[in-house]
């Protein structure tokens, strides 16, 4: 398909996950397509040009042509997670307050697998021989207990150039209060150790709790050498082949993007900024489909290794602050306000077996993409979920990945026969069902636990679900979750670049400001807030008006009831000043009510302890629609043509084989509704429709109808 | 999907039905800790589970291992003691002497019913910050008996009827716990957890039926069995002994002897643990109830079968089903058994609890080369003491459990210990305070938190390393309650492998520094006065002589272990300049030579650095607000 020649002007996001590169291409008025490549570790440009190079094609334009019409550049990159776990970044230092150079070590606590003794202890991110301590303190009021020893610093700092240190991360205790030592810090540093970065706790996320504000610190530092480096390489390679719009536009883990500049300030906000980004796809995909209205929603995304969820609450992106980098407990934590993605190691590749005890288990152990699935024929020998599926008629062995790989049937079939069927004393496909629904519970326990720590029940969501395998059990899981309806998009294999391509510019201002309702500083919490303002109208100035559409700024506060330990989430508005006996008594009636949604309980009337004030300043983005032609329900029109399968198949369900039809989804028309059992093919993702389900075709999606659930025996 | 093996659920179902359990008990989890009040249970010092009809402990992921087993005991205890239990019900359940661990962990048991029958018992359980005891502390070591302790006992109370508060029972509560708000606020939570876990529950049944049900719970027993019958099976055969000794006490001048002996039927699957020779009750506050007995003969089993290298696929599950192949034998009026009223269990779920479990999984070190570990941590130093005092920011008395440190675990094996076990009952699944959030919370300084080099049991394998923890009050006077343990009887190395430093508490006022070596220690400090606690590593595996090198210099580039220790207890030659430590480097043929000379030699203790003892604070500026 061409667009018509002359003036568009495109917009290209591009998401660089681990095995592919995903570019979305939009004009001013509609999505124009999706582009895969293959990633290359290292060297992740070349990627985003393979693509840009596919996406031109499309389009009948020469690369230069394309980039020389873009006006802006979405860039979501793994280069910071994968530095991270390659061990890959700057040289770091941590200097604490004497005292506790154990913060990174130590963290919160808490451990896997409670009988397990012989695991070994996780390794901090800054290791003790270049954590240093400084002597001074401060407490929680602010008060300087043992002022700074300056000369101490100098001497530390003298260390830190013999130790070749890149990067120092400060972060003393009470610094959220009183910042004034951390300063002065690194006032001696800048003037010691010219060109090593430096981040200040109270500057990277000023929040209390010693161990999530210094490991943002320290993560923050040792990423700012190379993310700047990068980031102006990608923006430099992508001027030298024509591109001349705005400065890059570069994602993070808020589901946010800021301006190249703003990023190279804030690198820690690049980590795990992909993900972050599906249900901002989510809420764009939901909006276009009429039959769903206000539902919150359910966005998950299925990949060869794993599964992702996160959530939207009434339209809002669901956040956390406890966000593990790594495994819980024995990964790295920020505390930075992320959206809350959640992951577990569950996919195609995921392997199944029979302990001893008899009972079958999927993953989280992963063929991954070496030596892969069974029947990949490249070595593996365990059965995974892919070849469950292929045992089961759902993908067709000679057309997977378009026809770029024949899979080996027989191979995968001997597998899941030898290594299930017969410990298990069953038939192969029966087998092979099995490991689908072990496989989908696990996923299904994966929604309940962000569905409860999020205080929603996932029956009353909309289930969004993108990545290239989610189509193969995703109305199992949906069942199980006892979610009724499934929106799947047509570029479910690009949820996260489609979701850069909406994404606005975004940012969010934390104050730490103590106070009790029961006896209230409306001064403080004033001043807070005026901070946060003027801060909010520093970080607007920095972008130039211009086709930008509108500036929103919203408060919230974190909160608990007096003495409790963990503070929870409550909106504030969008005006910056908290006035008055009437204020506080909504922020009473906000809390309770938000408590009680959470955790089922709440104590009207009892003192609220609010521990940190929040601004988010957006800059909404223009929005593009889904797909050319509309996305309304009858945007492409229904004609009544019957759908007209492309070939049958057999297919396992419930013990049955059932002879299946297989449609092609480009042979599709909008308004169409198809029974299950069926199986619709797309490019790039394949959508298997189980007995008494059902979907419905839209321009730019399928809306699945999962059915009763079936009675248990 | 039907049974297909003599009448058993398919794996996929009982899979699945698992799995589902697990994400009710973790629900439960999630909600205890965000809407906990006291420190104490948002340090995880709580476990929820769900216990079968019929009384069986069927899901309980991430409980303490004290907690686990007594919870189908207490449900027991419920349908005995209140025959007529009714939906809407809850009980309050703390009795010693019926079920519970010991009297701070208040449990909370909600009966589930579908149809009108009961189906499910719902279970939290959670450490108190206060129970009413005769002292502002949950442990009292120097009670003769249960009236001097002074807790208040609730035999499965009724606390709910009709989903409603009995309110008589909250104002008992109201009249004798210390910090009344904090225990109504964690009493919330708990009854919070258990009404959740109660719909959820119906909603399994609804979704499964009743009589897939009461299948899955027959058969997930018999499969958890039958996963530990398979662990067991991979262990040697044979008879083992194990010793140990809980330190002199105040009226018990010799410490308490113990002695287990355990027989490992490894074609059968089967394990015995008798700790029926071990002394009579005790005039303390340290005797074991029949569940803290029972548990720490299951638990240490587990231990040992989860830690063991080339481990079995399957995790043992922490369930009834696998309690049934580790058959723990007792005795009445015994230490460690099932004691009479009135005798005091007040620390049941530490001290004469934690030996028990690091005797059996030392004991275990007997069975064969890489079976087994050295025996944990001890003591209950000022880290984790009970501090209470005026808050003048607040106009309120507080208290509160401290866990500003944690104490070393010990060596395998394969593997060094686990830097925080905190005790043998908490098993590193404990969380440690936030200083910031504690300061905020209490009117304390906490000083410093940090690892306490070259404590740990030297070894192959090292224990880990105990911890440093220095606070005292912000402006007003603190009381803390706190006791010491493996102070004389030091953790026990296993196989070569040598005891870790024990706890201390040091005194510190006006930059004087005064060792406290009482074992039940109760301060009052002052503004400006701190009190140092040093708590104990963990045990080592193995002959130091044969830890490798690298390891040795890592430790040392880390500050975990001095130069002058790794010379002296390791053997190694490390050339460079000790000040810089990026410029240190193993001597290789030096330490080889060394190590051989040394084989004959008793390596020693060797040297013990502690952290610089230097109050470099005591000019702090304290006392205004």
């Amino acid at each position: 398909m061409t667009s018509d020649a002359g003036s568009s002007r495109y917009t290209i996001a591009v998401d660089t996950g681990g095995t592919f590169t995903d570019l979305v291409l939009a004009d001013e008025r509609s999505i124009l397509g999706l582009h895969k490549a293959p990633t290359t570790p290292g060297e992740l440009f070349s990627g985003i040009q393979e693509a840009l190079g596919g996406a031109a094609a499309g389009q009948g334009l020469a690369l230069e042509e394309l980039l020389a019409r873009t006006a802006i550049f979405v860039y979501s990159t793994t280069h910071s997670t994968n530095a991270i776990l390659q061990g890959k970044v700057a040289r770091t230092a941590f200097l604490t307050t004497r005292g506790h150079p154990d913060i990174l070590l130590y963290k919160e606590g808490g451990k896997e697998q409670v009988h397990n003794w012989a695991m070994p202890f996780p390794k901090p991110y800054v290791p003790r021989s270049l954590t240093f301590e400084v002597t001074e303190r401060v407490l929680s009021d602010g008060g300087v207990a043992i002022p700074l020893d300056e000369d101490e610093v100098r001497r530390i700092a003298q260390r830190l150039a013999e130790l070749s240190v890149e990067a120092v991360g400060v972060c003393l205790l009470w610094s959220v209060v009183n910042p004034e030592h951390e300063l002065r810090i690194a006032r001696i540093l800048d003037e010691l150790l010219p060109g090593v970065e430096v981040s200040l706790g109270h500057r990277v996320n000023r929040i209390i709790r010693e161990y999530r504000r210094a490991s943002a610190t320290v993560i923050d530092a040792s990423l700012k050498p190379l993310m700047r480096r990068h980031l102006q390489d990608i923006d430099t390679r992508l001027r030298a082949l024509g591109f001349l719009g705005e400065p890059l536009m570069v994602t993070h883990v808020s589901g946010g993007v800021l301006r190249l500049g703003q990023m190279m300030e804030r690198p820690l906000q690049t980590i795990d900024s992909g993900p972050a980004l599906a249900p901002v796809a989510g809420i764009v995909f939901d909006r276009a489909e009429p039959l769903t209205p206000n539902r919150d929603l359910l966005v998950v995304d299925t990949g060869g290794t794993s599964f992702d969820a996160s959530l939207v609450i009434s339209g809002r992106i669901a956040y956390t602050r406890e966000k593990w980098f790594g495994p819980r407990w024995a990964g790295h934590m920020t505390g930075l306000p992320a959206v809350d993605t959640r992951s577990i190691g569950a996919g195609g590749g995921s392997i199944a077996y029979v302990d001893a005890g008899g009972l079958l288990h999927v993953g989280p152990e992963s063929a991954g993409a070496q030596p892969g699935p069974v029947a990949y024929g490249r070595g593996g020998t365990r059965p995974t979920v892919t070849d469950a599926a292929l045992v089961l008629g759902y993908i067709d062995p000679d057309d997977f990945l378009g026809g770029r790989m024949r899979l080996d049937l027989a191979a995968a079939r001997a597998a899941v026969e030898a290594q299930i069927a017969r410990p298990l004393g069953v038939t192969a496909e029966a087998a092979a069902e099995s490991v689908l629904v072990v496989a989908s519970e696990a996923m299904r326990g994966l929604l309940t636990d962000l569905t409860v720590a999020q205080g929603r029940d996932a029956r009353e969501c909309l289930m969004v679900a993108g990545g290239g395998a989610a189509g193969l059990n995703i109305a199992c899981i949906a069942r199980e979750a006892g979610v009724r309806q499934v929106l799947l998009p047509k570029l479910a294999a690009g949820l996260s670049a489609v979701g850069g391509l909406y994404s606005d510019i975004m940012a969010l201002f934390p104050r730490g400001c103590h106070t009790v309702t029961s006896s209230f500083d409306f001064e403080a919490v004033d001043a807070a807030l005026a901070e946060i303002d003027r801060d909010i109208d520093d970080f607007f100035t920095e972008i130039p008006e211009g086709q930008t559409l509108q500036r929103l700024r919203s408060f919230a506060c974190e909160a608990r009831y007096e003495q409790e330990m963990w503070e929870i989430d409550v909106d504030i508005g969008d005006r910056p000043r908290f006035d008055g006996e009437a204020a506080l008594a909504r922020l009473h009636a906000d809390f309770d009510a938000r408590h009680l949604d959470l955790f089922a309980t709440q104590q009207p009337g009892a003192p609220i302890e609010v521990i940190t004030w929040r601004g988010e300043a957006r800059v909404v983005r223009p929005k593009p629609a889904l797909a050319a032609g509309g996305t309304g329900p009858t945007a492409a029109g229904a004609d009544g043509a019957v759908a007209v399968p492309a070939a049958w198949r057999d297919a396992v369900f419930g013990g049955a084989v059932l002879r299946t039809p297989v449609y092609r989804g480009n042979a599709l028309r909008p308004g169409q509704r198809i029974d299950g059992p069926a199986i619709i093919s797309e490019t790039t993702t394949t959508l298997v429709l189980i007995p008494g389900s059902s979907v419905l075709v839209r321009p730019s999606h399928y809306l699945l109808d999962v059915g009763d659930v079936p009675a248990a025996d | 999907m039907a049974g297909n093996r003599a009448g058993r659920l398919d794996a996929t179902t009982l899979a699945v039905m698992s799995n589902r359990l697990d994400s009710i008990t973790r629900e439960m989890s999630n909600t205890v800790v965000r809407t906990a009040r006291s420190t104490t249970m948002a340090a995880r010092d709580f476990s929820c589970c769900i216990v079968s009809a019929g009384h069986e402990l069927l899901s309980c992921p991430e409980g303490m291992p004290a907690h686990v087993f007594g919870m189908g005991p207490s449900a027991r205890s419920m349908a005995e003691l209140q025959p007529g239990f009714a939906e809407g019900d809850a009980f309050l359940h703390n009795d010693p002497y019926i079920g519970n661990s010991h009297a701070a962990d208040h449990q909370i048991l909600v009966p589930v019913f579908f149809e009108g029958e009961h189906v499910f018992t719902a279970c939290t359980k959670a450490h108190q910050v206060d129970v009413g005891n005769a002292l502002p502390t949950t442990y009292m070591p120097m009670a003769r008996d249960v009236y001097a302790e002074g807790a208040l006992i609730f035999p499965c109370v009724r606390v709910q009827a009709g989903y409603h508060d009995v309110a008589d029972i909250i104002r008992m509560c109201e009249r004798r716990i210390r910090g009344f708000e904090i225990w109504y606020g964690d009493y919330l939570a708990q009854l919070g957890a258990a009404r959740l876990a109660e719909r959820r529950l119906k909603e399994f049944c609804a979704k499964f039926g009743i009589g897939t049900v009461r299948r899955f719970v027959r058969d997930w027993l018999d499969y958890s069995e039958e996963v530990t019958a398979e662990a067991i099976r991979s262990l040697p055969s044979g008879r083992i002994e194990g010793r140990t000794t809980v330190d002199p006490f105040p009226g018990i001048p010799d410490g308490i002897p113990l002695k287990v002996t355990i027989d490992v039927d490894a074609a059968e699957g089967r394990v015995v643990v008798d700790l029926r020779d071990n002394p009579d009750c005790v005039p303390a506050g340290l005797n074991l109830t029949e569940t803290t007995a029972t548990n720490g003969g299951v638990a240490g089993v587990l231990c040992v079968l989860n830690s063991m290298p080339r481990r079995h696929s399957a995790i043992v599950p922490n369930n009834s089903g696998s309690f049934r192949r580790i058959q723990v034998l007792l005795r009445g009026n015994c230490v460690v058994g099932i004691p009479r009223h009135p005798a005091s269990c007040s620390l049941a779920t530490n001290t004469v609890a934690d030996r028990v479990h690091g005797m059996i999984i030392h004991a275990f070190t007997g069975l064969g080369p890489d079976v087994g570990l050295a025996e944990p941590c001890y003591g209950s130093p000022p880290y984790m003491g009970v501090a209470s005092g005026f808050d003048r920011r607040r106009g309120k008395f507080y208290i509160l459990q401290i866990a500003s440190g944690t104490a070393g675990g010990p060596a395998s094996s394969e593997c060094d210990g686990w830097l925080m076990l905190l005790v043998a009952n908490a098993a590193g699944m404990a969380y440690i305070d936030s200083t910031e959030v504690q300061e905020q919370k209490n009117p304390l300084v906490v000083w410093d938190k940090a690892i306490r080099p070259d404590s740990e049991g030297a070894g192959r394998f090292r224990g880990a390393p105990g911890n440093v923890c220095i606070y005292g009050p912000r402006f007003d006077p603190m009381e803390v309650h706190y006791f010491l343990e493996g102070v004389v009887n030091l953790p026990q190395g296993a196989r070569g492998g040598q005891p870790p430093t024990g706890p201390e508490v040091w005194r510190v006022h006006g930059g004087e520094w005064r060792q406290v070596h009482d074992t039940i220690g109760a301060a009052v400090l002052a503004p400006g006065q701190a009190l140092v606690s040093l708590s104990a590593g963990g045990g080592g595996f193995g002959e130091p002589l044969e830890r490798s090198p690298a390891l040795v210099l890592e430790d040392v580039v880390e500050r975990w272990v001095s130069v002058d220790r790794a010379a002296q207890v390791y053997r190694v030659v490390l050339r460079g300049d000790p000040s810089r430590p990026e410029t240190l480097q193993v001597d290789e043929a030096a330490t080889a030579a060394r190590r051989a000379a040394a084989r004959r030699e008793d390596p020693g203790a060797g040297p013990r650095h502690e952290r610089a003892r230097e109050a470099w604070w005591a000019a702090a500026a304290l006392g205004t607000a």
